[in-house]
């Protein structure tokens, strides 16, 4: 399952949004439900899912749904 | 079964079914996220009861609520969280139209971090004199003190204060402890002076976060770098752990509360079966495995003098275990500390009413520990008002396990608690109770059970030997053999040699059934074996494996079938099988008693529950 299959649910479920509406650009700033405390879930989330820990400098620099896709893709790879 | 990846499908009515049957003991962050707030959103859940809980907290705790509703929800409640914002833990509480007192609270936690309550004791303290340190120490607990009492003269709400971890890197590191007065014996005398309030005011309750953190680990349950850029000091692994440490806290507090433990023998209270390894063979002692069992006894025993009753509800024979109880050298438990002992063989739902209403307490009072899975689900769903808990795979945990049972928790202990388990067992009067156990047949039904007949090979050959040399309760010839000897009999053509599996819902128990038959000669057959392990006793597999055989018997244009029960000191459950599906006794003598069925008159009915698969031979 390719990367973006595999966020979009948990974001859409997270964040309580429709997967049609997930873009590469979706982020705090387009999406409403995306404030700094879901945010700490989405990375916690991902985490759990991954099985990886992000690292402190990207956990604030991860903030569009593109950008965090990039990353755990090339964290699994 | 509910997909809980779809929100779509969780329940709109049978929300505590759903609780109860499909929900993850852990859940996932987003599957703890998801339920929580769909039961904070949702109105009055029929059968949960309504929580209102207000946290003065100082760091973020935002991601720890969900799974708290969610915990408390699969514990029964429907819990409302409201946080305080991170600095006006003091101000909310003091102020009446605040939103803290916007609505009625049931609870109210002080979670509050020690940077919040007494910055001088979190940094900084390696360069403070004695007076300094007792003076910061005071000051945080009177601070407390006035919040608390703030609190209370607000409201009826319960106060539950969280006391202070140790700090793992003290300022003065190892010299801290070997000082007259470090900073992890200023937290420690903190820690006291919360206590001593706690126990000072009514309706307010320490949670021992000092404790909790001892027990997980601080590396664990924290995690530098979410409270470097979130703010948040706990890691994702100490989410799920400290949702169910509040728990316990809130069911005792809540008044949820059980009187009764009651405890199988073979395999819980000790390792193996008495009845086949005997008195010196069971495992209990200060090796392992037998140590594990012992801890068990003990975190068993701390509980009776918390107050806990303890009963015995084991299929087994009585006179045994009672004096295997009494006299094993390596016995923690004795007789003495049961208020209750129901050793038969009859099936445990009658037990736990037998127990409850001996002790006069009601079947909501007990908790049900076994390790056999299938006698748990009997208990399920007979009993739904018993709490059947699911004991640990391995023995190790179980002690951890028995101490860890919120149901038993208690904020405040009185003498009459500590001596409970003895009345108990002083008063117990044994009560006449009508035996309403009608849906036993939907208990069977509900297991799936499937008998699989096997062949005898060089795979089942072993075992069948073995089982004719270490079954003594459902055995009724007790005739020993050899592998040798069976095979022996497999290879003669007046033999048949038939070993039974048994599968259920819960997976297999294995090669647990054995028949030896043989002819006689004039259409006459005899059992010379006939067994069962004690592993699958109580649930008709015996009338099923009869009447599988004397199906096989007519096959091989069989008339009549005999067998003997000759009684040993252990096969006392076996004593009235072949009476009980209509065989009649023909001769008697020192050995035993010869029973005989005529097939001619046709067979017994096969139960239905069973459903039962040939694996043919291919000699």
């Amino acid at each position: 399952m390719d990367i973006v299959t595999r966020l979009k649910p948990l974001f859409a479920r997270l964040l309580e949004i429709d997967e049609q509406s997930i873009r590469p650009d979706s982020s705090p700033a387009n999406v409403s439900t995306w404030d700094s405390l879901q945010h700490i879930n989405l990375i916690l989330a991902l985490e759990e899912e991954f099985g990886v820990m992000v690292d402190p400098e990207d956990i604030q620099r991860l903030d569009t749904f593109a950008g965090l896709c990039a990353y755990f893709e090339q964290r699994m790879s | 079964m509910t997909d809980i990846s779809d929100p779509a499908t969780y329940p709109d009515k049978e929300w505590v079914v759903w609780l109860r049957q499909t929900a993850p003991a852990i859940p996932s962050l987003v599957i703890a996220n998801q339920t929580a707030r769909l039961l904070q959103r949702t109105a009055a859940i029929p059968g949960l009861r309504p929580l209102e809980i207000a946290v003065l907290r100082s760091s973020t705790l935002e991601p720890l609520v969900p799974y708290f509703v969610y915990q408390a929800a699969r514990a029964g409640f429907q819990a409302r969280l409201w946080l305080s914002g991170y600095a006006d833990w003091q101000t909310v509480a003091a102020t009446a139209d605040s939103m803290l007192w916007s609505q009625k609270r049931d609870l109210i936690v002080v979670a509050l971090d020690l940077v919040a309550l007494a910055p001088g004791l979190a940094h900084g303290f390696g360069g403070m004199d004695t007076d300094r340190v007792t003076a910061i120490v005071t000051r945080a607990a009177s601070d407390m003190e006035t919040l608390v009492s703030t609190l209370r003269e607000q409201s009826n709400a319960s106060v539950l204060v969280q006391n202070f971890p140790l700090t793992p890197y003290p300022a003065m590191g190892l010299y801290d402890t070997q000082s007259s007065f470090g900073q992890n014996e200023a937290i420690w005398r903190l820690n006291e002076a919360l206590r001593a309030m706690t126990a000072r005011l009514p309706g307010v309750y320490l949670f021992n976060a000092c404790l909790w953190n001892a027990r997980w680990g601080n590396d664990l349950m924290t995690d530098p770098r979410l409270e470097l850029t979130s703010g948040m000091k706990l890691s994702r692994a100490a989410l799920n752990p400290l949702a169910l440490e509040y728990l316990r806290y809130l069911k005792p507090l809540m008044g949820i509360r059980r009187k009764c433990l009651v405890l199988d023998l073979d395999g819980t209270l000790w390792g193996g079966i008495l009845g086949e390894d005997g008195y010196d063979g069971i495992q209990i002692g200060t090796t392992y495995p037998g140590n594990a069992y012992r801890a068990f006894q003990e975190a068993g025993l701390d509980l009776y003098h918390r107050g806990v009753i303890l009963a015995v509800c084991s299929k087994n024979n009585e006179p045994e275990a009672r004096d295997t109880l009494e006299r094993h050298p390596e016995m923690v438990l004795r007789p003495h500390h049961f208020a209750s002992l129901h050793i038969n063989w009859e099936d445990k739902a009658t037990h736990l009413q037998h127990i409850a209403a001996e002790l006069n307490i009601g079947l909501d009072s007990l908790v049900f520990l076994d390790d056999n899975p299938s006698e748990r689900a009997l208990i399920r769903q007979m009993l739904p008002e018993v709490l059947t808990l699911d004991l640990p795979e391995s023995p190790i945990e179980y002690a951890s396990f028995v101490r860890s049972i919120a149901e038993f928790e208690t904020l405040s202990l009185s003498d009459e608690d500590r001596q409970r388990g003895g009345m108990y067992h002083a008063q117990t009067q044994r009560e006449k109770l009508v035996r309403t156990v009608a849906s036993l047949e939907e208990y069977y039904t509900s297991l799936e059970m499937c008998l699989e007949m096997e062949a005898a090979s060089a795979f089942t050959i072993p075992r069948i030997a073995q089982l004719t040399q270490k079954t003594n309760q459902f055995n009724l010839t007790t005739h020993r053999y050899t592998e040798a000897e069976i095979e022996e009999k497999i290879s003669n053509p007046a033999w048949r040699v038939y070993a039974m599996r048994v599968l259920d819902r819960f997976g297999d128990n294995g090669l647990t059934g054995v028949a030896l038959l043989c002819d006689l000669g004039s259409a006459r057959w005899q059992f010379d074996t006939f067994l069962l392990s004690c592993r699958v006793l109580g649930r008709t597999v015996e009338t099923a494996f009869l009447i599988f055989l004397m199906e096989r018997i007519q096959e091989e244009k069989g008339l009549q079938v005999e067998g003997w029960f000759k009684p040993t000191a252990k096969n006392l459950p076996a004593q009235d099988f072949y009476h009980r599906h209509g065989f009649t006794a023909m001769q008697t003598t020192s050995q035993g008693t010869r029973w005989q069925y005529d097939l001619t008159t046709g067979l017994p009915a096969m139960p239905s529950w069973f459903r039962i698969r040939m694996q043919e031979t291919s000699a």
